[in-house]
């Protein structure tokens, strides 16, 4: 797959993405680690995995059967 | 329980508008200076961490775009009237925000972001030469015609930019980057003015509650 390489951003640009919006909600940091990485899944999980089944369902799936 | 809490007491050193400006002029600047007031080296370490996170996504997107993926245009003022919505002529500095709207999420980049601000309001004493200039802005009074030939070379170089093959889709990552930076430094900011979001810890610790003025 050409470009293919830019998907190495996602988990950084996830793990930045909630490292900061976890740090704007406490000061501590011991808490401030464990919510980036529980925001982190949470994304991977509830928004990036449904897109990716979805699409692939329509690009993979969907095309055998019309 | 956050409910059976007051959200703030009298001690709470929010809201705290100087780190909030601060903050908003260099990332993570003032929860560092906060953290240094208040002798926080938990806010202090925030600080340098959102220093180094969003400078590193905004500087690292803008490396990926080849440092011209940050502008602020002047196509409003090749145009033979005002752009309008709702009938509502906007004026110039709006519309071309309008045009370019990745430069509204840049913008909150602070410092960093704001020398496409200056180059496109002085293009007579540009800064840093041709990073974040501003395309159709030309020193003295350039007419229309000049402006439109500049945009359109400047379009032109980052058009070829994007074709190339080693580009790709980088272009578009790049971009990513330097928007998330900027609207994620709205966060920080309304942090460092208001306090961590979880209302429960924006109270100020013991040793410096006792002090009325400090913060």
């Amino acid at each position: 797959m050409p470009n293919a390489q830019i998907y190495w951003h996602l988990p950084i640009l996830l793990l930045l993405v909630s490292l900061v919006y976890s740090a704007v909600r406490s000061d501590d940091w011991r808490q401030i680690l464990t919510a980036t990485w529980r925001w982190a899944l949470y994304m991977v999980l509830m928004f990036l995995a449904p897109v990716f089944l979805i699409l692939w369902f329509f690009s993979e799936i969907a095309p055998r059967w019309w | 329980m956050p409910g059976k809490q007051s959200p703030q007491t009298s001690a709470s050193p929010y809201p705290d508008l100087l780190a909030g400006l601060l903050s908003f002029v260099v990332p993570g600047l003032g929860q560092i200076w906060q953290g240094w007031r208040w002798r926080r080296p938990g806010r202090l370490l925030k600080g340098v961490v959102l220093l180094l996170v969003l400078h590193g996504m905004f500087f690292y997107g803008q490396a990926l775009g080849e440092w011209k993926n940050v502008f602020l245009p002047q196509y409003q003022q090749t145009l033979d009237e005002k752009f309008r919505i709702f009938n509502f002529p906007l004026p110039d500095g709006l519309a071309n925000v309008w045009w370019r709207p990745a430069y509204a999420a840049q913008f909150w980049m602070g410092i960093s972001a704001w020398p496409a601000v200056w180059n496109y309001c002085f293009p007579e004493s540009r800064v840093f030469a041709h990073y974040q200039r501003s395309p159709g802005a030309l020193p003295g009074n350039p007419t229309r015609w000049e402006r439109d030939q500049d945009i359109k070379q400047f379009h032109k170089k980052i058009n070829d930019l994007q074709l190339r093959p080693d580009m790709g889709k980088y272009w578009d990552v790049g971009l990513l980057y330097t928007m998330l930076a900027g609207v994620l430094n709205l966060l920080v900011i309304y942090e460092a003015y208001a306090g961590p979001f979880d209302s429960t810890v924006r109270t100020a610790p013991p040793n410096t509650a006792s002090s009325a003025d400090n913060p």
